[in-house]
């Protein structure tokens, strides 16, 4: 039987009825930020103390802005489609009336992964993460594979 | 950015309160009273220094009183349920100003320099986000620039060493 996070399930109901994969154990070093730019070493946030990594020139991590910058910088730019298109690579912003709250990249075989806060990673469906807690997916992001291939798996 | 709303499933809410400065006062038998600014804005200096002994902060119209050298004991138990209550509700965040708004979290920067030790330990345990915390309390930030999380871990650590809060 499949490992499940409970507290999760909890915060997002839709995991219990759509299928997801935990991938990882917890780790508070990396966010979801963090994962889908393929970083597990450095949390990503704009605070003013050393330890924490923003990209230089990006608007607040608090603002989807700021994540939509940050995600420029790393080649992606908006798009509507969410469907998997083999020569791109893509990335869902998810957000709440606070402002954004998750982060999620699509892979190769189209199903979507992210690293639950500092929690776990996850494979799962792109609307199995979204309702109260993570809000919904708000920006559809994408960039071309380079030479044929994927940066991130 | 937020502060913790228990009532929307254990997540942070309201970005405006975190916008204020908050201030910490010495309690009368310390022998000063004047105000020390401490923000708690992340993406502004939150380093303020803090009295060596009681003292009280008052966040909005919350007020904490702990740090009388006796009262050690009791700290650490509160310091304890205060940690797995942060842990438990801030785990699946990804915002750090969300995790640092918490209530526990504000309550642990609140018990101040006397829960040096205590921090310096539990980054030291279960590794976590207690950097905020140890700047607000401390005033200084020992690591150096364009660190991970773990060498951000290890520049504490061996401040903490340096300085006897950890052995």
């Amino acid at each position: 039987m499949a490992e499940r996070d409970f507290g999760l399930e909890q915060l997002c109901p839709k995991l219990r009825t759509m299928p997801y994969t935990l991938t990882s154990p917890k780790d508070p070093r990396y966010n979801c930020v963090a994962f889908a730019v393929g970083d597990v070493k450095q949390f990503w946030y704009d605070v003013n103390i050393n330890g924490y990594y923003w990209p230089p020139g990006a608007r607040s991590a608090d603002t989807i802005e700021g994540w939509v910058d940050t995600f420029e910088i790393h080649g992606y730019r908006q798009t509507n489609d969410r469907s998997l298109e083999v020569e791109y690579e893509k990335i869902a912003i998810y957000a709440s009336e606070d402002g954004p709250e998750h982060v999620a990249r699509q892979k190769a075989s189209g199903k979507w992964i992210s690293k639950a806060g500092k929690g776990r990673d996850l494979e799962h469906e792109l609307e199995a993460l979204e309702g109260d807690f993570y809000g919904r997916v708000v920006k559809i992001m994408k960039r071309k594979c380079q030479g044929g291939r994927r940066v991130l798996e | 950015m937020p502060v913790h709303n228990p009532s929307k499933s254990g997540r942070a809410k309201g970005h405006r309160q975190s916008q204020k400065s908050y201030k910490v006062r010495r309690r009368k038998f310390v022998g000063r009273t004047e105000p020390i600014a401490f923000n708690l804005d992340p993406r502004k200096s939150v380093a303020a220094p803090l009295p060596r002994d009681g003292f009280v902060l008052t966040m909005g119209r919350i007020s904490y009183t702990y740090a009388k050298s006796g009262e050690q004991e009791s700290l650490q138990g509160e310091f304890r349920k205060q940690v797995e209550q942060w842990k438990e509700d801030t785990e699946h965040y990804s915002s750090l100003s969300k995790m640092i708004m918490h209530p526990s979290y504000r309550r642990i920067m609140g018990m101040g320099p006397a829960a040096l030790p205590l921090i310096l330990r539990e980054l030291k345990e279960r590794p976590d986000h207690w950097f905020v915390a140890l700047n607000a309390i401390t005033g200084i930030d020992p690591v150096p620039d364009r660190s991970t999380f773990d060498e951000a871990a290890r520049a504490w650590l061996s401040w903490g060493v340096q300085k006897g809060y950890l052995h």
